[in-house]
């Protein structure tokens, strides 16, 4: 698997994503292809993790795209930061299409579980995880008290303050922690390639 | 708080953040380079995590959206089973040919035509001194268009622009710009679920953040 993984860790240059938004406010179809080609992964990244829905996704990173079509000369290429407007745009764009979505009563599925399903279902998912792939292997490094906020964020699909309040930490710990394993997360992934 | 919102950067990797903080740590990454690369940094970890999916959570997409919702009111999300790899493949081929069909033309047309034939669709007619204008939108296409509308023509560098009012007193929100005057077909993409009034404006320069005091058409929605 670590084989078939692309690496999208490397930030484009600032100032090239500019003049690409710049370009593609003159209506320039080849910078829009490079931008899309570049910023994929970063969007689909971003809409994923406020979505979780495969097919959802797909439609916000379409919309995300085409926002970015239709507003570039609003942009601006002087001085705004490209990786930012694109995280607002995914962000809205998700939360939009999540809204739309519930009440046009389309939700995928649902289910009433309650905060104390949690803590099984992460165990339950934890063990799935054991040698399935180079991110639970990942995972696996990391210390227990980076680990566990992580899942709990991500697989438990809490805010930062619901982890803190079911760990009963401090926010304040919590987020460094996220931020922590995060980070480690990235460098054994990388190291994995 | 730099340092604060600094902290927030793994948070927001993974969405796990509600509303106004996002917002704020957003206001930060404008113009915070650190932060910028390190989130762009993460979105591997983001795809490698999506694509362990997980099966059954409870869900917070529904919190993030209206922060009052209990957790336990959960949604079980249906995470993608595919490689990193296989996201960015798709999600770039997903928008080179959504973009090849919109720049063609086809999509531009297509919209439009699929926000006026939505099941959902409403026609607010803009009424101005020169006459009238229809627009048409869908909450479930989340869409608004012109379906083959005319406008007086003006002389560059004038041109119209759509406005949308959210709620009463709330400030008008632009929309997109209007170039064209006789038969114009145009649509955007927009959320108009809670979309009270929609206005025209005539502009000297496209893209404005706030509308001249020169408001052409205005509709009020009506609200079933």
């Amino acid at each position: 698997m670590a084989g078939e993984r692309r690496q999208v860790s490397a930030a484009p240059d600032a100032d090239e994503l500019r003049r690409l938004v710049a370009r593609i406010a003159e209506q320039d179809q080849n910078a829009f292809d490079e931008l899309v080609r570049r910023t994929a992964g970063f969007v689909t990244a971003r809409c994923t993790a406020v979505i979780r829905n495969r097919d959802l996704t797909d439609d916000a990173v379409q919309r995300v795209f085409v926002k970015v079509w239709q507003q570039a000369e609003r942009f601006d290429a002087e001085r705004g930061s490209v990786i930012a407007w694109l995280s607002v745009i995914s962000r809205n764009t998700s939360v939009d299409l999540v809204r739309t979505e519930e009440r046009a009563g389309q939700r995928i599925q649902r289910a009433t579980l309650q905060m104390t399903s949690t803590s099984h279902v992460l165990d339950d998912h934890g063990d799935a995880l054991a040698d399935r792939s180079a991110v639970a292997a990942a995972l696996a490094e990391l210390p227990e008290d980076q680990r566990r906020p992580i899942e709990l964020a991500f697989f438990g699909d809490l805010s930062y303050t619901q982890v803190a309040e079911e760990l009963g930490q401090p926010e304040g710990t919590v987020k460094s922690r996220i931020r922590r394993g995060m980070a480690r997360l990235a460098e054994l992934l990388e190291e994995a390639r | 708080m730099s340092d604060e919102l600094h902290e927030l950067v793994g948070a927001y990797a993974l969405g796990a953040i509600d509303g106004p903080e996002a917002e704020a740590f957003e206001a930060h990454l404008e113009t915070c380079a650190e932060c910028q690369e390190e989130l762009f940094g993460l979105s591997e970890v983001v795809l490698e995590l999506a694509d362990e999916g997980i099966p059954e959570a409870p869900a917070r997409t529904e919190a993030a959206v209206s922060p009052t919702t209990p957790v336990g009111d959960a949604t079980v999300h249906e995470l993608p089973r595919r490689s990193a790899s296989r996201w960015l493949a798709a999600a770039a081929a997903v928008a080179g040919l959504f973009f090849g069909l919109w720049a063609s033309g086809v999509f531009s047309e297509d919209r439009v035509e699929t926000i006026a034939s939505a099941a959902d669709v409403e026609t607010i007619t803009l009424e101005g001194e020169s006459g009238t204008v229809d627009v048409v939108l869908s909450n479930t296409e989340a869409g608004v268009a012109l379906d083959n509308a005319n406008l007086a023509a003006l002389e560059e560098p004038e041109l119209y622009v759509l406005w949308v009012i959210r709620h009463d007193g709330d400030a008008p929100e632009f929309v997109g710009n209007i170039t064209e005057w006789s038969d114009v077909d145009k649509a955007w993409d927009l959320s108009v679920n809670n979309v009270e009034i929609l206005a025209i404006s005539i502009e000297q320069a496209p893209s404005p953040t706030a509308p001249s005091d020169e408001i052409v058409f205005v509709g009020e929605r009506r609200r079933s």
